[in-house]
């Protein structure tokens, strides 16, 4: 008979009288691998924080280990034998692999340490999965990968029965994500399980044993490895992509807007690629290494160490790289919501930041911002009078920042993973605003390590390999990358 | 293989945090010695050099305390008046006719107490180190001047003697015990930040404060830990102001706080937090003590030292962001989408 290492049943949170997990069931077996695909982010976070301590329920029973340790009637709030491992790391940056791994968990005894003991006793560990990781390295010296293969190992040295990994594929590349899943089989064998949570059926499939579907806090179906077929899912997906097919019909563009010739820093390889004037073109980097170089060229904190950038036909000097704005470039971080908003400022501020800074000293006066009011009031609605945007939901201030960006109508936008951390509801708004975005005329550029969903609205797909371009492929060559979770 | 070994002791060395610094500025310490021993060859004189250090020590001392609370990303500017504020008990009590040695330990008992004081105020009431220590600061003056009605005291007397040369005059194997002091109180605290587990957690909480509380660190207990280590370090150094005067004065430790910044950034501790070594302090310590003595050496007067040592620190401050970032920045926070952001934003 199979262990049981966890088994949430009939579990009901609920939160300002909302249920944030609804009849909640689920349950993973020793050493297996478990899928869960979220159509929607309700409930995401109370399942991870319920599951990591034993917080008070408002119906059901939690199990771990075969062992009731929280329900309804009795909460004790003791923390579980679980890690996660999501986006951001959870490391000290400043601290080594080995005093990340073993000083820096819960129940490490010994007051005196002694780095020689630590760094044999993680060498055994690392000979086993990743030899290339020094137990002395800094946490900050290491690559994404180098980080979660550290904090994979550290969960298991803490003795962790589940881990939970979350939203990886946005933090590592395609490449790394291989080499990671097959670490995750590794210790799968030896009796840890996982809760593997991704946005794309596609990415569960390669990896999980079973797969739950998640919305609105409930499971609606849990998939065995036979069933793992794309036609199985098509029924829960409710407003499918299938609408953009018919919108994102191809274009040619034929003046190019930016070029890199030959570009070389610290990660970039002899570099070239260009993007043509209104294209989407998405800059897809296998090794996630050679994105950080590129936004730092753009928005000029770094200068190329041989080779040139051309905007506009002539050479992107560290001048105009200085006052990209003026340029008619505008950025969009990864985690928008948290670097782009002004909290402290009204909707209406927010909405036209950009366009107080526009190089053409427009001042605005009450004039323009009541015309701006009239223009995107039937768009936006209410909330444009919103004074504390922290009051509005997630869509809402993804609204506020691609709309700003409309307002600014700048000449090429470059997106930092726009789909990081999206569920399927946003992710499909997002689409919805860059293809608007696309639509007024600007040249859209995708910086990303996960090709799924940026290829909906992509015209040509850039793929950088160590970084130097590896290939450039236009729309109708595609469907080559079917399996990488991409709904064309 | 020979060479292999010899490159992993090379980057084991370099791993450590803010090595990299310290090999700077004391390639920086020996360029000033030779500058101002040939400009003065009286400044390599035994008698000069023992001063030198002497004077160094109470640097090196509140440096180590401020070290500390640097570390954890916080700062400390009560250190001067807490200073001040030992002086002038100690002295108070000693004159009042309390014996030496139990006058120093409630001074240091009181000392340690707004250590407390201020770590309980940025951990638990969650007020900026900044403003939290300037309150203290300017409370702990306060107390220097009333704790004997705002009057310097009168001599400590010969029935302190004892304690006297214990902190200044008294030397043990012909080194000033201020020296001594100073040496087993680096070596003390240089072994909690390297080889335990305390000092592991202050770098993590420095570092990254999310990641530490999610590893299980009680960081707020890490914090006052530091200010403590602070209020005892400047409580020392109070008592060696008192044992060198032999006297309470009121204005003792003004601008110490200050040194003690300039000892540890000079030293390569990083104001942002979660970098820095306590041999850092002591070269940084070693500077501040050597421009002092040097320029007093060549002539310069007051004004121009202090505006050496400003000019020293700000440039010591500017490479640690420049190493850490790869440019000047504004907040610690950064990855690359933070600066694409940031570039928006700010543009």
């Amino acid at each position: 008979m199979k262990n049981e290492i966890l088994r949430l049943e009939q579990v009901t949170i609920m939160e300002d009288e909302t249920a944030l997990l609804d009849n909640f069931n689920l349950h993973i077996f020793k050493g297996e691998i478990m899928g869960l695909v979220c159509i929607n982010a309700n409930g995401r976070e109370s399942l991870i924080n319920l599951i990591s301590q034993n917080l008070p329920i408002h119906y059901g029973r939690v199990y771990f280990d075969e062992v009731l340790v929280n329900s309804y009637q009795h909460s004790p709030l003791t923390l579980n034998k679980i890690a996660v491992i999501e986006q951001k790391s959870r490391l000290v940056e400043d601290l080594s692999v080995a005093d990340n791994v073993f000083v820096l968990r819960r129940g490490f005894k010994k007051y005196i340490i002694n780095h020689n003991v630590l760094n044999d006793q993680l060498n055994r560990f690392l000979k086993e999965i990743e030899p290339d990781i020094d137990g002395n390295d800094l946490v900050a010296n290491l690559s994404p990968y180098e980080k979660c293969v550290v904090e994979l190992l550290r969960a298991v040295i803490m003795g962790a029965k589940l881990i939970v990994i979350m939203d990886i594929s946005n933090r590592v590349s395609a490449a790394d994500l291989i080499k990671l899943h097959n670490f995750l089989r590794y210790y799968s064998k030896k009796g840890i399980s996982f809760l593997y949570i991704c946005n794309h059926h596609e990415e569960a499939f390669k990896i999980c044993n079973r797969m739950s579907l998640m919305k609105d806090g409930k499971i609606l179906k849990v998939f065995n490895q036979d069933e793992f077929l794309n036609d199985n899912m098509v029924p829960f997906y409710i407003g499918e992509f299938s609408d953009f097919k018919r919108n994102a019909e191809m274009r040619y563009h034929t003046v190019n807007i930016l070029s890199f010739k030959d570009v070389c820093t610290e990660k970039l390889n002899h570099l070239s690629f260009s993007v043509a004037k209104g294209e989407c073109a998405v800059l897809f980097d296998t090794d996630n290494t050679a994105l950080s170089d590129i936004m730092q060229l753009m928005n000029g904190t770094r200068k190329p160490d041989s080779g040139n950038i051309f905007w506009e036909d002539a050479v992107y000097s560290p001048q105009k790289a200085s006052d990209p704005l003026k340029s008619g470039m505008a950025f969009v971080g990864e985690d928008p919501i948290h670097t782009m908003l002004f909290e402290e400022m009204s909707y209406i501020d927010n909405l036209c930041f950009l366009l107080d800074q526009k190089p053409n000293g427009i001042r605005l006066s009450k004039r323009i911002i009541k015309s701006i009011i009239r223009e995107y009031e039937p768009v936006i609605g209410g909330d444009l009078y919103e004074q504390n945007i922290m009051n509005l939901n997630k869509q809402s201030l993804y609204d506020l920042i691609y709309y700003r960006l409309q307002l600014f109508h700048p000449k090429i936008v470059f997106f930092v993973q726009p789909f990081a951390g999206a569920d399927m509801y946003l992710r499909k708004h997002l689409i919805e605003l860059l293809s608007q975005i696309k639509k007024n005329g600007t040249t859209v550029v995708i910086l990303s390590v996960n090709i799924a969903d940026s290829l909906v609205v992509a015209d040509k797909l850039i793929l950088l390999k160590k970084g130097r371009l590896s290939g450039e492929y236009y729309r109708p060559e595609f469907k080559k990358f079917s399996s990488e979770g991409i709904v064309l | 293989m020979e060479n292999r070994e010899k490159q992993n002791v090379w980057k084991k060395v370099m791993a450590i945090r803010g090595m990299g610094q310290v090999i700077t500025v004391t390639i920086g310490l020996i360029a000033l010695w030779i500058v101002f021993g040939l400009l003065s060859p009286s400044f390599y004189s035994a008698r000069n050099v023992g001063n030198l250090l002497r004077q160094v020590a109470p640097i090196l001392i509140i440096g180590i305390g401020q070290s500390y609370v640097l570390i954890t990303g916080n700062i400390d500017l009560s250190i001067g008046s807490v200073v001040g504020m030992s002086c002038m008990i100690s002295a108070t009590l000693m004159t009042k006719g309390m014996n030496p040695w139990a006058a120093m330990l409630l001074t240091i008992l009181i000392c340690i107490g707004v250590g407390v004081l201020n770590g309980l105020l940025v951990a638990q009431c969650k007020l900026p180190p900044f403003i939290a220590t300037l309150g203290t600061m300017t409370v702990a003056r306060g107390v220097a001047q009333i704790v004997n009605n705002n009057y310097n005291t009168d001599a400590i007397g010969e029935a302190a003697q004892g304690y006297r040369n214990l902190f200044y005059y008294g030397s043990t194997f012909g080194v000033y015990n201020t020296i001594w002091i100073a040496v087993i109180l680096f070596l003390v605290f240089d072994f909690l930040l390297s080889k335990t587990r305390t000092g592991r957690h202050i770098y993590a909480v420095g570092s990254n404060i999310e990641a530490s509380k999610l590893s299980g660190i009680d960081t707020d207990l890490i914090t006052i830990k530091v200010y403590v280590v602070s209020g005892f370090c400047a409580g020392i150094v109070g008592l060696i102001t008192s044992a060198t005067a032999g006297m309470g004065t009121m204005d003792a430790g003004n601008m110490y706080e200050m040194y003690a910044v300039a000892a540890s950034v000079i030293g390569g501790v990083s104001t942002l937090g979660g970098q820095g070594i306590l041999i850092g302090t002591v070269v940084g310590a070693a500077i501040w003590g050597t421009l002092q003595n040097g320029l007093q050496f060549a002539g310069a007067p007051v004004a121009m030292r202090n505006i050496v040592i400003g000019i020293i620190v700000i440039i010591s401050v500017l490479l640690d962001v420049i190493i850490r970032t790869g440019k000047p920045r504004k907040s610690k926070k950064s990855n690359h989408s933070n600066s694409v952001s940031g570039t928006s934003q700010g543009s």
